[in-house]
């Protein structure tokens, strides 16, 4: 059988030609091949904001620009493999790593084992009903696996670009765009619930530092009016670098501000030293806390651990997985990581009565949460300055708009366009500290609730 | 034995556009293994438009690096009426038609005869006079149905066809400059009055 590449318009099978011919060109093995498949879009960003933005939904591999999300990657890894005759199957799984979310990627059999080509990596996986075990002994689990027929799949980018599909992908959870900066990385997830009549949205940031990931999530629920419902906090630190131990739309694993007790020693620690450490820092200009030595130390180990102590191979493998293969580890992050997993080593750090005591002397008393609150400032501050703002705008507009148009709502356009971009930049650097403090306790004071008015501007200093 | 996949030959052309080309020409055939590749003549590329040094650079890697060859070019025998002979199969009248593998079905040459005869302008009864021996009836309108030559009740308009001779030798019928069949007077008028 021809492949479906015939089906594609004359740049589309350029295109795919001409990478196929370059990935043929620098590989020996089968493996090398797959590898140098996802690696055609590596410099790319990764995220849903620009298929949107060009109003095509879901690009063929020739119309991608500088972002693509999964489904365009898994799309791009299917058509070329197809062009060198190599068996792939594109493959849908459903609630991948317990995100609540479907994804898309490529399956090559190859005996026994099956290659795995995912929008990161490609690596030879064991294929279980619920599971691909990969060969570092990871695994990445879903709930189920659905082959895509050959003749489906570019049926299925039509349906998207005419949006006869738009709805199906919405209802089935989006990774919206994942952006980094210097302090860390951010990953945004969108998903449209039918049955609710509602739109959550969930930014997670992984600071560089490697404390807590931070979470916000904003719910958008449309009954007799339309209401918002925002929460702040942070999701269960199962991987300290990788939102996949959260199951960020569920909300199961999320830990929102306010709602923090005793029983979670863990969290209340864990956000107690990442103040401490930004009060620490604050205090030395902004200059790393500890030595040159122990920074030093630190990147050898990174660079060749020679010890047998699994919390801290755990961390080296984690890191170098997050900033390993498609990305290198910027001195600033590479700084920040060492210059803050040292400072918890400190004996004073581990005195947590006395740390907290000189955080609440040093902090302005401003609620009896000081110091989460602290904590949230600081993680939406950074944020902040990674989140395509314009970009965001446009295609919440667009998204809005096609959601207005599938479900009979038009009130979604309004609200979805504008919200979470708003509230991020009412923590960007251009407001003043203490009128961004007390927005954002006004913020959080309605973190559970039902109201849409904030008493933005009014300062309680 | 495990078939070869095609990258591993593609991967082993010299030439930036020969590799490019065959990528897009086994793309275009779905040809996945080696072995796959080996089912098509070189004359069958050339005909699909692959470039002579592609083809070239496809022959060598065969030979040298898997020990095997492309498919053995057809030889075409030309007979009366503008018959073809394939070998293992025939064109008649521009459909072609399939020979029995010996010993389960007609011989070729009683077959040719079949259509012969019907170019010579015998009807199905008129076959079976000329013919006779063990054929049948059926068998006579399944051979001239197969190349649309059979017209029940009716004689073969085809039968007013001469078998005629080319320069050289050859039994082909003439044929225009540009390969096409020779113009009908309709298709004269047409161009006369455009």
């Amino acid at each position: 059988m021809a492949s479906v590449i015939g089906a594609l318009p004359k740049e589309g099978k350029e295109f795919i030609f001409t990478q196929a011919q370059q990935v043929l060109q620098g590989s020996t093995t089968l493996e090398d091949i797959l590898r140098n498949t996802v690696k055609v879009f590596s410099e790319k960003e990764y995220g849903w904001l620009e298929a949107i933005q060009s109003n095509t939904w879901f690009r063929y591999p020739h119309e991608v620009d500088k972002q693509r999300f999964c489904s365009e990657e898994a799309l791009k890894n299917y058509l070329i493999l197809q062009a060198l005759g190599i068996p792939a199957r594109y493959a849908l799984v459903e609630n991948y790593q317990d995100r609540g979310l479907a994804h898309e990627l490529v399956i090559v059999p190859d005996g026994k084992r099956s290659f795995l080509l995912d929008w990161e990596y490609a690596d030879k996986v064991t294929l279980s009903d619920h599971d691909f075990k990969l060969r570092n002994g990871q695994s990445r689990t879903f709930s189920a696996l659905h082959y895509i027929p050959d003749e489906e799949v570019l049926e299925r980018v039509e349906a998207m670009r005419n949006r006869s599909m738009f709805l199906d992908a919405i209802e089935s959870g989006q990774h919206f765009f994942r952006s980094s900066t210097d302090d860390g990385q951010l990953d945004a997830y969108i998903k449209y619930d039918l049955k609710e009549q509602k739109v959550d949205m969930v930014f997670y940031w992984i600071s560089a530092t490697g404390g807590l990931p931070f979470y916000f999530k904003n719910t958008l629920a449309f009954d007799q009016t339309i209401q918002g419902i925002y929460e702040v906090g942070i999701a269960r630190p199962g991987n300290l670098f990788r939102p996949e131990g959260a199951t960020l739309m569920g909300s199961k694993e999320l830990y929102p501000v306010g709602l923090w007790s005793s029983e979670y020693e863990w969290l209340n620690v864990g956000v107690q030293n990442q103040v401490f450490y930004h009060f620490m820092r604050k205090l030395k200009n902004g200059q790393s806390i500890c030595n040159e030595e122990d920074h030093q130390a630190w990147l050898d180990a990174i660079k060749n651990p020679q010890t047998d102590d699994p919390t801290l191979l755990k961390i080296y493998e984690h890191l170098r997985e997050y900033y390993g293969e498609s990305k290198e580890l910027s001195p600033r992050q590479a700084e920040l990581f060492i210059d803050y997993q040292t400072f918890l080593t400190d004996p004073f750090v581990s005195d947590t009565e006395k740390v907290k005591e000189i955080l609440e002397a040093n902090l302005r008393t401003l609620a009896p949460f000081q110091i989460e609150y602290a904590f949230v400032i600081q993680n939406a501050k950074e944020m902040a300055q990674a989140l395509p703002i314009a970009q965001l705008l446009e295609a919440q507009g667009r998204l809005s708009e096609a959601l207005a148009d599938k479900t009979g709502y038009v009130q979604w356009s309004g609200f979805l366009a504008g919200l979470t971009p708003f509230y991020f930049a009412l923590v960007g650097e251009s407001l003043e500290p203490g009128y961004l403090e007390a927005n954002f306790i006004s913020f959080l004071g309605v973190h559970h609730g039902r109201a849409m008015a904030l008493p933005i501007g009014e300062s309680i200093q | 034995m495990v078939d070869h996949p095609i990258f591993g030959l593609i991967k082993q052309i010299p030439d930036d556009a020969a590799q490019r080309e065959a990528i897009a020409y086994m793309n275009f055939k779905g040809i996945t293994t080696v072995e796959g590749l080996t089912a098509y003549t070189t004359d069958q590329l050339k005909r699909d438009e692959v470039s002579e040094p592609t083809v070239g650079f496809l022959e060598g890697i065969l030979q040298k690096a898997y020990n095997i060859m492309f498919k053995p070019p057809e030889e075409v025998q030309y007979l009366d009426y503008g018959m073809e002979d394939h070998g293992d199969y025939l064109v008649v009248n521009g459909n072609k038609i399939n020979i029995p593998r010996r010993g389960k079905g007609r011989e070729k040459t009683e077959i040719i005869a079949i259509y012969q005869s019907h170019y010579g302008g015998a009807n199905t009864s008129g076959i079976l006079e000329q013919l006779g021996g063990n054929l049948t009836r059926p068998t006579v309108v399944k051979y001239l149905s197969e190349a649309g030559l059979y017209t029940p009740g009716q004689k073969s308009p085809a039968a007013t066809i001469e078998p005629r001779t080319c320069a050289g030798g050859s039994s082909r019928p003439p044929l225009r400059a540009s390969g096409a069949p020779p113009q009908s007077p309709l298709e004269k008028l047409v161009q006369w009055h455009p």
